[in-house]
């Protein structure tokens, strides 16, 4: 018996890889119109899946798929023009197929229903009207060469004009390839020929298939006399002409030379689509367990790395010069550096290119622009910025939220752009980059900014703060309201936001990743989130420090500054102790009363204090002592602690011990609730 | 019953009590290691412990089964067992042997202040008592 279950990994794994293909595809197409390339990589797709939808025996797939294809392939000729309806039926397929998936993958029974998308899809109305559209019909997927362009071009300009010429034979017609050789002559005598597909038309004419044929000339009489004169001729059924024009024409010749490189694939469209060809070719699918595992073993080396580090020190005092240690030292030192390489190049493994993530937002943008009734351009950049293959993950969710904020808030209706000055269409851009071994996720829009001035009547009338402290409030504090637990600008309650959660989440959650959220608005000129992570998320660097003999570690990226203060220099407000550095007033906490632990070694002549939080809100750390920083391998609590209030996970020192990681996010909310 | 078919028990004893877990359960029994304690966490977790790299909870059973801290002693030992595909300590005053029941009661509503659900029954060998422990109820997180 063959090992089925392994097949359907692999079966499960085209699949998805196929729909998202086709998702991209139809959007595209959607978009930037139809183009013969991503006609054929629909179809394609559409034909891989029914290939192997019906060797797994998913019938419902395979069925579904099917008749995509045959209507591609109607595309593909120049019969039907892929419209907007047409688009979202393939949508609607598309997601049908994925519902199927889950099904498969849950129960392995295909559940869902098909018959209304196949009925769908094999009405008769997809048929083009030739007229309407530039790349359709008569004009589909012809690809025009170089000269034949500027023969046209010549003879334009002395007053002639091009047609497209389309002649049907009847079905009564013998001898059909013949009869075709015949009208290429008859044309030719009262008109220019530049191109025509004749030849292929009568090398595939076989048996009593349909016949036809298409020819672009030029010529000095009108449509209406030359279709009198071809509609005399013999066998002749049907003759369908139309007049071109220079754009249609040069747009064809160039995706003529488009085409040419998608099939022989080997020539050089852009320098970025040449390495993603070549990445393909040279990778290998691995299990997620399995990379888990690797940078788990590494983790451990990296723990054991610093324990030797630490014995060998301890060796030293103990025994001096010894040759033995000396070499012990070498060998540790070499073992360190082996291994931050090791730890590197695991760490790279695990990077993917954010792209897979991107990929699902234009869907996304689309159906939320078509719900809401906005025009909404999606501008996607550095797609192949790459990080952590768990942030990627993890930053998923915030990332959706943020763009169905721009386009549902952000962007403003089409009336109120207008009124603004500004195009119809809105603009939203979601940017990846790494910047100082940290990756920047941008998500802007140009809509009609935060209005701070709202947000603070908001929570003042939900009593989330007093008049007093509204009045202190800066822009940007103001601003930062919109992260407050229970605050939505939306004056309306709608489906896709506004429901007053989420924001806070999706700081919440950033922060969580060791992450960094903030937003630059311009009041009618848009929004600007700006997230900042950290490259992976099982290695960080930590500051560690000492506080009641216990030793905490606090991620650097969440450390601002750090300084050491003179017990003169802690001023009392309200009793609360603070402390101005460069003119910012920071209230100071001692992290042992966060923990409960009993007071002591305040009276340290310099105290040592670790600013956190961000920009206008930060609080001083007061702490026992300083012991300086370490890379550190992340660990959970494990499931049986659960989460704990500020503290985000453990390692393990170089003495063995276990410290605790603190989450910086935490810790402030336990102090603005103090 | 054949008497090898019946099941095996670590018995340990917590203060002046004794309890047992099936030694299928059990992982492993390890000496006192350091512990650092959670600050914030559930009062009957103790902290987490370094367990070959591994990051381990522990939890008293002294404390769940609000009992008085006593001191850790040279016999005082940690049980690890697997709980949901996850390890747990769980600390014990000392390990007495491996044992077999020759019968086993259900658990009365209490058990000597402690709710009787936290057993799965009550282990009667020819010496004296022993309250076998129900992990999944013990170690069930609220």
């Amino acid at each position: 018996m063959l090992d089925m279950t392994e097949y359907q990994t692999l079966y499960m794994e085209e699949l998805d890889e196929q729909l998202h293909l086709m998702e991209e595809e139809i959007l595209r197409i959607e978009q930037s119109g139809e183009s013969l390339e991503g006609i054929q990589r629909l179809f394609r797709a559409a034909h891989t899946l029914k290939g192997s939808s019906a060797a797994m025996g998913y019938d419902r797939m395979k069925r579904l798929t099917h008749n995509m294809e045959h209507i591609l392939e109607n595309v593909r000729n120049g019969e039907y023009t892929l419209t907007k309806e047409l688009a979202t039926l393939f949508f609607h397929c598309v997601d049908r197929m994925k519902q199927l998936r889950t099904e498969i993958a849950n129960g392995n029974i295909e559940k869902s229903d098909i018959d209304d998308l196949l009925l769908e899809l094999r009405k008769d109305s997809w048929a083009s009207s030739p007229q309407n559209e530039v790349f359709s019909g008569l004009s589909a997927d012809i690809e025009l060469p170089d000269e034949a362009l500027h023969s046209v071009i010549q003879q334009m300009t002395s007053g002639k004009k091009a047609f497209w010429v389309h002649i049907y034979l009847t079905d009564e017609c013998e001898m059909r390839a013949a009869r075709i050789h015949v009208m290429n002559h008859l044309l030719e005598q009262f008109a220019a020929i530049v191109w025509s597909d004749f030849s292929r038309v009568v090398e595939e004419i076989q048996g009593n298939g349909d016949a036809s044929a298409r020819w672009l000339i030029v010529s000095d009489s009108s449509e209406e006399t030359m279709a009198e004169d071809i509609l005399q001729w013999v066998d002749v059924e049907r003759v369908d002409i139309r007049e071109s024009n220079i754009t249609e024409l040069k747009a064809l010749t160039i995706s003529s030379v488009n085409d040419q490189e998608e099939f022989s694939e080997s020539s050089i469209s852009s320098s970025a689509s040449l390495i993603q060809e070549k990445s393909r070719v040279q990778s290998i699918r691995v299990n997620v367990d399995r990379l888990e595992q690797l940078m788990n073993l590494v983790g451990e080396l990296v723990i054991d790395q610093t324990r030797i580090k630490q014995i060998e020190k301890s060796l030293d005092l103990k025994f001096g010069t010894d040759e033995l240690i000396q070499d012990l030292g070498q060998i540790s030192d070499h073992f360190t550096r082996i291994i931050g390489e090791l730890q590197e190049s695991v760490m790279k493994v695990r990077m993917l290119p954010i792209e897979q993530l991107f990929n699902r937002f234009p869907r996304m943008i689309r159906d939320l622009s078509q719900s809401l009734g906005k025009d909404i351009e999606l501008v996607l950049e550095g797609k192949e910025t790459e990080l952590d293959r768990t942030l990627i993950e993890e930053i998923g969710d915030p990332l959706i939220h943020l763009l169905r904020n721009a386009v549902d808030h952000g962007i403003e209706s089409p009336e109120a752009r207008r009124e603004r000055g500004k195009p119809d269409k809105g603009k939203v851009t979601i940017r990846a980059s790494h910047e100082d071994n940290q990756v920047l996720i941008v998500v802007g829009d140009d809509g009609g900014g935060i209005d701070s001035q709202r947000l603070l009547q908001k929570a003042l009338s939900l009593k989330l703060l007093s008049t007093s402290e509204a009045e202190q409030l800066t822009e940007k504090e103001a601003v930062d309201l919109v992260f407050h637990p229970g605050l939505s600008t939306a004056s309306k309650v709608s489906d896709i936001s506004g429901r007053g959660v989420g924001m806070d989440i999706v700081r919440a959650g950033i922060e969580r990743m060791n992450g960094r959220i903030d937003i630059t608005t311009i009041k009618g000129q848009g929004t600007q989130f700006n997230i900042r992570l950290p490259l992976t998320l099982a290695i960080i660097t930590g500051l560690m420090v000492k506080v009641s003999e216990s030793t905490f570690i606090i991620p650097m990226s969440n450390v601002a500054e750090i300084v050491r203060l003179e017990p003169e220099e802690i001023r009392y407000v309200r009793g609360i102790p603070i402390v101005t550095i460069r003119d910012q007033v920071i209230p100071i906490v001692w992290l042992q009363d966060c923990f409960g632990y009993s007071e002591q070694h305040r009276q340290n002549k310099h105290i040592p204090v670790v600013i956190i939080g961000r920009a206008e809100k930060r609080y001083a750390l007061a702490v026992d002592e300083l012991l300086g920083n370490q890379e550190i391998v992340i660990k959970g609590l494990g499931g049986f602690v659960g989460q704990v209030e500020g503290i985000a996970g453990a390692t393990i020192l170089g003495n063995g011990k276990v410290a605790l990681i603190l989450e910086i996010g935490g810790i402030i909310r336990m102090m603005s609730r103090a | 019953m054949d008497r090898t078919s019946q099941n095996q028990y670590v018995e340990f004893s917590i203060g002046n009590e004794n309890y047992a877990i099936l030694i299928s359960e059990i992982h492993e029994i390890i000496r006192m290691l350091d512990i650092t304690e959670i600050p914030n966490s559930q009062s009957y977790v103790q902290g987490v412990i370094n367990l070959r790299g591994k990051i381990v909870p522990v939890i008293s059973l002294r404390s769940m089964f609000a009992m008085e801290n006593g001191s850790y002693t040279k016999s005082t030992r940690i049980v690890v067992v697997n709980h949901s595909e996850e390890s747990v300590g769980i600390i014990v005053d000392g390990v007495n042997k491996v044992t077999t029941f020759s019968d086993i009661q259900a658990p009365p509503e209490r058990v000597g202040g402690i709710s009787g659900s936290y057993f799965v029954g009550i282990g009667i060998n020819n010496e004296h008592l022993v309250g076998i422990l129900k992990l999944d109820e013990v170690l069930l997180r609220e």
